[in-house]
Protein backbone atom coordinates (compact mmCIF):
# COMPACT_ATOMS: atom_id res chain seq x y z
CA UNK A 1 0.00 0.00 0.00
CA UNK A 2 1.36 3.52 -1.32
CA UNK A 3 1.93 5.94 1.61
CA UNK A 4 -0.43 8.86 1.99
CA UNK A 5 0.98 12.59 0.69
CA UNK A 6 0.65 13.25 4.75
CA UNK A 7 2.81 9.97 5.75
CA UNK A 8 4.96 11.17 3.22
CA UNK A 9 5.52 14.54 4.54
CA UNK A 10 5.30 13.54 7.90
CA UNK A 11 8.52 11.15 7.36
CA UNK A 12 10.33 14.33 5.72
CA UNK A 13 9.53 16.29 8.95
CA UNK A 14 11.14 13.49 10.82
CA UNK A 15 13.83 12.67 8.90
CA UNK A 16 15.09 16.31 7.99
CA UNK A 17 14.61 18.33 10.82
CA UNK A 18 13.57 16.16 13.93
CA UNK A 19 16.16 13.65 13.58
CA UNK A 20 19.14 16.43 13.88
CA UNK A 21 17.63 17.62 17.03
CA UNK A 22 18.35 16.29 20.53
CA UNK A 23 15.68 15.52 22.75
CA UNK A 24 11.49 15.98 22.94
CA UNK A 25 12.07 19.41 24.12
CA UNK A 26 13.61 21.13 21.54
CA UNK A 27 11.62 19.39 19.19
CA UNK A 28 8.30 20.70 20.53
CA UNK A 29 10.25 24.18 20.79
CA UNK A 30 10.88 24.09 16.80
CA UNK A 31 7.03 22.96 16.18
CA UNK A 32 5.44 25.03 17.95
CA UNK A 33 7.53 27.69 16.41
CA UNK A 34 6.04 26.85 12.70
CA UNK A 35 3.06 27.60 13.88
CA UNK A 36 1.66 31.37 13.29
CA UNK A 37 0.15 32.57 16.82
CA UNK A 38 -2.50 34.40 15.39
CA UNK A 39 -4.09 32.20 13.38
CA UNK A 40 -2.61 28.73 15.04
CA UNK A 41 -1.62 27.63 11.13
CA UNK A 42 1.81 25.29 10.68
CA UNK A 43 3.73 26.90 8.11
CA UNK A 44 6.89 25.45 6.60
CA UNK A 45 8.54 26.99 2.95
CA UNK A 46 10.56 23.98 2.24
CA UNK A 47 7.79 21.51 3.34
CA UNK A 48 4.80 23.72 1.50
CA UNK A 49 7.08 23.78 -1.75
CA UNK A 50 7.92 19.77 -1.51
CA UNK A 51 4.24 18.95 -0.64
CA UNK A 52 1.19 21.21 -0.93
CA UNK A 53 0.80 24.16 2.18
CA UNK A 54 -2.23 22.17 3.73
CA UNK A 55 -0.61 19.09 3.31
CA UNK A 56 2.78 19.97 4.96
CA UNK A 57 0.39 21.92 7.64
CA UNK A 58 -0.85 18.45 8.60
CA UNK A 59 2.36 16.90 8.95
CA UNK A 60 3.50 19.74 11.42
CA UNK A 61 0.75 19.08 13.20
CA UNK A 62 0.78 15.60 13.44
CA UNK A 63 4.26 15.42 14.30
CA UNK A 64 3.58 18.16 16.98
CA UNK A 65 1.13 16.19 18.63
CA UNK A 66 3.33 12.98 18.69
CA UNK A 67 5.97 15.00 20.35
CA UNK A 68 3.69 16.40 22.98
CA UNK A 69 2.45 13.12 23.61
CA UNK A 70 6.19 11.90 24.58
CA UNK A 71 6.81 14.96 26.51
CA UNK A 72 3.81 14.40 29.07
CA UNK A 73 4.35 10.51 29.13
CA UNK A 74 8.29 11.33 30.27
CA UNK A 75 8.32 11.37 34.08
CA UNK A 76 9.69 14.12 36.11
CA UNK A 77 13.44 12.86 35.76
CA UNK A 78 13.21 12.59 32.80
CA UNK A 79 11.72 16.30 32.07
CA UNK A 80 14.27 17.85 34.63
CA UNK A 81 17.12 15.93 32.38
CA UNK A 82 15.88 17.25 28.62
CA UNK A 83 15.11 21.10 30.09
CA UNK A 84 19.16 20.50 31.38
CA UNK A 85 19.85 19.34 28.16
CA UNK A 86 18.23 22.67 26.39
CA UNK A 87 19.79 24.90 28.92
CA UNK A 88 22.74 24.07 27.54
CA UNK A 89 21.58 23.63 24.05
CA UNK A 90 20.92 27.38 24.55
CA UNK A 91 24.08 28.36 25.94
CA UNK A 92 22.06 30.78 28.38
CA UNK A 93 22.74 31.22 32.36
CA UNK A 94 20.64 28.29 34.01
CA UNK A 95 19.38 30.84 36.39
CA UNK A 96 18.88 33.32 33.85
CA UNK A 97 16.86 30.53 31.79
CA UNK A 98 15.19 28.99 34.98
CA UNK A 99 14.20 32.76 35.46
CA UNK A 100 12.56 33.83 32.40
CA UNK A 101 10.90 30.79 32.34
CA UNK A 102 9.17 31.35 35.01
CA UNK A 103 7.93 34.41 35.29
CA UNK A 104 7.00 34.28 31.44
CA UNK A 105 6.04 30.61 31.40
CA UNK A 106 7.05 30.45 27.52
CA UNK A 107 5.83 26.79 27.76
CA UNK A 108 2.47 27.63 27.55
CA UNK A 109 2.26 28.18 23.83
CA UNK A 110 4.58 24.83 23.15
CA UNK A 111 1.24 22.53 23.04
CA UNK A 112 -0.51 21.66 20.24
CA UNK A 113 -4.05 23.36 19.51
CA UNK A 114 -6.20 20.78 20.21
CA UNK A 115 -4.51 19.36 23.30
CA UNK A 116 -7.11 18.23 25.53
CA UNK A 117 -7.08 20.24 29.17
CA UNK A 118 -5.77 17.29 31.44
CA UNK A 119 -2.98 16.63 29.13
CA UNK A 120 -1.65 20.44 28.87
CA UNK A 121 -2.22 20.77 32.37
CA UNK A 122 -0.57 18.25 33.38
CA UNK A 123 2.53 19.25 31.24
CA UNK A 124 2.32 22.69 32.36
CA UNK A 125 2.66 21.62 36.05
CA UNK A 126 5.61 18.55 35.38
CA UNK A 127 7.54 21.83 34.15
CA UNK A 128 6.92 24.33 36.78
CA UNK A 129 8.24 21.11 39.25
CA UNK A 130 10.83 20.54 37.00
CA UNK A 131 11.82 24.23 36.60
CA UNK A 132 11.30 24.67 40.34
CA UNK A 133 14.08 21.35 40.87
CA UNK A 134 16.59 23.09 38.88
CA UNK A 135 15.71 26.83 40.27
CA UNK A 136 16.38 25.41 44.01
CA UNK A 137 19.44 25.79 45.35
CA UNK A 138 22.07 22.98 45.78
CA UNK A 139 22.00 21.07 48.94
CA UNK A 140 24.71 18.85 49.61
CA UNK A 141 22.42 16.20 51.44
CA UNK A 142 20.57 15.94 48.20
CA UNK A 143 21.25 13.59 45.01
CA UNK A 144 22.25 15.66 41.76
CA UNK A 145 19.17 15.45 39.57
CA UNK A 146 21.42 14.64 36.83
CA UNK A 147 21.72 10.88 38.25
CA UNK A 148 18.29 10.33 38.38
CA UNK B 1 -28.62 -8.69 63.73
CA UNK B 2 -30.31 -4.88 64.00
CA UNK B 3 -27.22 -3.33 62.35
CA UNK B 4 -26.93 -6.13 59.62
CA UNK B 5 -30.99 -5.75 58.92
CA UNK B 6 -30.79 -1.87 58.98
CA UNK B 7 -27.58 -2.24 56.07
CA UNK B 8 -30.22 -4.96 53.96
CA UNK B 9 -33.03 -2.49 54.46
CA UNK B 10 -30.71 0.47 52.65
CA UNK B 11 -29.23 -1.91 50.49
CA UNK B 12 -32.47 -2.65 48.79
CA UNK B 13 -33.82 0.75 49.22
CA UNK B 14 -30.97 1.88 46.85
CA UNK B 15 -31.40 -1.23 44.58
CA UNK B 16 -35.18 -0.11 44.31
CA UNK B 17 -34.68 3.56 44.07
CA UNK B 18 -31.67 2.93 41.22
CA UNK B 19 -34.26 0.73 39.42
CA UNK B 20 -37.25 3.31 39.93
CA UNK B 21 -35.55 5.58 38.13
CA UNK B 22 -34.24 3.36 35.46
CA UNK B 23 -37.53 2.31 34.55
CA UNK B 24 -39.58 5.69 35.27
CA UNK B 25 -37.31 7.45 32.69
CA UNK B 26 -37.32 4.56 30.40
CA UNK B 27 -41.40 5.28 30.39
CA UNK B 28 -41.40 9.29 29.53
CA UNK B 29 -43.18 9.15 26.05
CA UNK B 30 -41.05 10.67 22.94
CA UNK B 31 -41.40 14.76 22.93
CA UNK B 32 -43.14 15.59 19.61
CA UNK B 33 -40.84 16.79 17.15
CA UNK B 34 -38.06 14.31 17.73
CA UNK B 35 -37.17 11.80 14.81
CA UNK B 36 -35.10 8.60 14.17
CA UNK B 37 -31.99 10.36 13.69
CA UNK B 38 -32.02 11.60 17.22
CA UNK B 39 -32.78 8.00 18.53
CA UNK B 40 -29.06 7.00 16.26
CA UNK B 41 -27.04 9.26 18.52
CA UNK B 42 -24.22 6.97 20.58
CA UNK B 43 -21.23 8.86 20.03
CA UNK B 44 -18.63 7.33 22.14
CA UNK B 45 -17.35 9.68 24.74
CA UNK B 46 -13.91 10.16 25.14
CA UNK B 47 -12.61 10.05 28.28
CA UNK B 48 -8.97 10.89 29.39
CA UNK B 49 -6.24 8.45 28.23
CA UNK B 50 -5.16 5.81 30.72
CA UNK B 51 -1.58 6.81 30.35
CA UNK B 52 -2.28 9.89 31.77
CA UNK B 53 -3.81 8.16 34.83
CA UNK B 54 -0.58 6.33 35.07
CA UNK B 55 1.31 9.27 35.37
CA UNK B 56 -0.69 11.82 37.43
CA UNK B 57 -0.31 8.76 40.09
CA UNK B 58 2.99 7.37 39.36
CA UNK B 59 4.91 6.82 42.45
CA UNK B 60 8.02 7.21 40.07
CA UNK B 61 8.03 11.07 40.36
CA UNK B 62 7.07 10.87 43.84
CA UNK B 63 10.15 9.13 44.60
CA UNK B 64 12.05 11.40 42.36
CA UNK B 65 10.89 14.67 44.06
CA UNK B 66 11.64 13.54 47.56
CA UNK B 67 14.73 12.38 46.85
CA UNK B 68 16.13 15.05 44.72
CA UNK B 69 13.90 18.15 45.78
CA UNK B 70 13.71 20.68 49.07
CA UNK B 71 10.86 20.70 50.76
CA UNK B 72 9.18 23.65 49.76
CA UNK B 73 9.60 22.03 45.79
CA UNK B 74 8.10 18.66 47.95
CA UNK B 75 5.01 20.37 48.86
CA UNK B 76 4.46 22.34 45.36
CA UNK B 77 4.67 18.57 43.28
CA UNK B 78 2.20 17.58 45.94
CA UNK B 79 -0.17 20.52 45.48
CA UNK B 80 -0.16 20.07 41.56
CA UNK B 81 -0.60 16.52 41.65
CA UNK B 82 -3.35 17.14 44.29
CA UNK B 83 -4.90 19.42 41.82
CA UNK B 84 -4.29 17.13 38.55
CA UNK B 85 -5.73 14.09 40.08
CA UNK B 86 -8.85 16.19 41.10
CA UNK B 87 -9.12 17.61 37.53
CA UNK B 88 -9.08 14.08 36.12
CA UNK B 89 -11.82 13.50 38.95
CA UNK B 90 -13.81 16.09 37.43
CA UNK B 91 -13.51 15.47 33.94
CA UNK B 92 -14.05 12.11 33.80
CA UNK B 93 -17.77 12.15 36.43
CA UNK B 94 -18.73 15.04 33.44
CA UNK B 95 -17.45 12.55 30.68
CA UNK B 96 -19.29 9.06 32.33
CA UNK B 97 -22.49 11.89 32.74
CA UNK B 98 -22.44 12.44 29.31
CA UNK B 99 -22.76 9.13 27.97
CA UNK B 100 -24.92 8.24 30.27
CA UNK B 101 -27.07 10.72 29.51
CA UNK B 102 -26.96 10.76 25.75
CA UNK B 103 -27.73 6.48 26.53
CA UNK B 104 -30.68 7.60 29.00
CA UNK B 105 -31.85 9.85 25.91
CA UNK B 106 -31.81 6.95 23.42
CA UNK B 107 -33.19 4.46 25.54
CA UNK B 108 -36.21 7.04 25.69
CA UNK B 109 -37.24 6.93 22.42
CA UNK B 110 -37.05 3.05 22.15
CA UNK B 111 -40.59 0.68 23.40
CA UNK B 112 -38.48 -1.66 24.43
CA UNK B 113 -36.69 -1.37 27.59
CA UNK B 114 -33.54 -4.16 27.86
CA UNK B 115 -33.59 -4.58 31.54
CA UNK B 116 -30.33 -6.21 31.67
CA UNK B 117 -28.68 -3.63 30.14
CA UNK B 118 -30.43 -0.53 31.42
CA UNK B 119 -29.59 -2.22 34.97
CA UNK B 120 -26.03 -2.99 34.35
CA UNK B 121 -25.38 0.85 33.11
CA UNK B 122 -27.15 1.88 35.99
CA UNK B 123 -25.47 0.01 38.12
CA UNK B 124 -22.27 1.20 36.89
CA UNK B 125 -22.94 5.00 37.08
CA UNK B 126 -23.74 4.61 40.58
CA UNK B 127 -20.76 2.92 41.19
CA UNK B 128 -18.41 5.13 39.13
CA UNK B 129 -20.32 8.59 40.81
CA UNK B 130 -19.82 7.24 44.58
CA UNK B 131 -15.95 6.03 43.90
CA UNK B 132 -15.84 9.55 42.38
CA UNK B 133 -16.76 10.89 45.89
CA UNK B 134 -14.61 8.62 47.88
CA UNK B 135 -11.55 9.22 45.77
CA UNK B 136 -11.84 12.73 45.87
CA UNK B 137 -11.83 12.08 49.47
CA UNK B 138 -8.56 10.32 49.56
CA UNK B 139 -6.97 12.74 47.27
CA UNK B 140 -7.91 15.82 49.35
CA UNK B 141 -7.39 13.91 53.10
CA UNK B 142 -3.71 11.58 51.74
CA UNK B 143 -2.77 13.29 48.35
CA UNK B 144 -3.28 11.38 45.06
CA UNK B 145 -0.91 8.32 46.44
CA UNK B 146 -3.38 7.90 48.95
CA UNK B 147 -5.99 7.17 46.44
CA UNK B 148 -3.67 5.15 44.02
CA UNK B 149 -5.12 1.70 44.44
CA UNK B 150 -8.83 2.29 43.88
CA UNK B 151 -7.93 4.72 40.81
CA UNK B 152 -7.28 2.28 38.31
CA UNK B 153 -10.07 0.64 38.92
CA UNK B 154 -11.93 3.60 38.66
CA UNK B 155 -10.38 4.32 35.33
CA UNK B 156 -11.48 1.02 33.88
CA UNK B 157 -14.77 1.21 35.31
CA UNK B 158 -15.52 4.44 33.76
CA UNK B 159 -14.07 2.99 30.41
CA UNK B 160 -16.16 0.52 30.50
CA UNK B 161 -19.39 2.31 31.00
CA UNK B 162 -18.59 4.82 28.66
CA UNK B 163 -17.83 1.42 25.88
CA UNK B 164 -21.19 0.12 27.12
CA UNK B 165 -23.56 3.38 26.90
CA UNK B 166 -21.83 3.59 23.45
CA UNK B 167 -22.57 0.35 22.46
CA UNK B 168 -25.78 -0.03 23.69
CA UNK B 169 -26.96 3.26 21.69
CA UNK B 170 -26.20 2.25 18.77
CA UNK B 171 -27.62 -0.82 19.05
CA UNK B 172 -30.95 1.02 19.95
CA UNK B 173 -30.25 2.80 16.71
CA UNK B 174 -32.78 0.07 15.01
CA UNK B 175 -35.07 -0.62 18.04
CA UNK B 176 -38.89 0.41 17.35
CA UNK B 177 -39.66 3.71 18.40
CA UNK B 178 -42.29 4.99 21.30
CA UNK B 179 -45.45 5.75 19.24
CA UNK B 180 -45.81 9.44 19.21
CA UNK B 181 -49.80 9.38 19.78
CA UNK B 182 -49.04 8.06 23.14
CA UNK B 183 -47.73 12.34 23.52
CA UNK B 184 -51.32 13.58 22.10
CA UNK B 185 -53.63 10.82 24.31
CA UNK B 186 -51.04 11.81 27.69
CA UNK B 187 -51.85 15.80 27.14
Amino acid sequence: MQPSEIELAVEEVKRRTLASLRGNLPRLVYLASTRDYNSGRYHHEGLANRFTAEISACALAICHEEVFERMVRSSVAELVNELQSYIHSTAESPDDFVGAWVRLQPYRVLIPLDADRLSSEFFFSNLRVALAILGAPQESHRDNPRGA
Amino acid sequence: MTTVGLFIALGVVVVAAVLFWVFWTGRKPAEPGCDRGEAAGGAAVVLPPLYLIDRIFAAEDFRFVFTNAPPQVQRLFVEERKALALLWLAETRGKVREAFVLYRRVARRCAGLQFSVEGRIALKYVLIEALALILAALVWLWGPLGARRIVGYSAALAEELAVLAARASVELRSCALRPTATVATNE
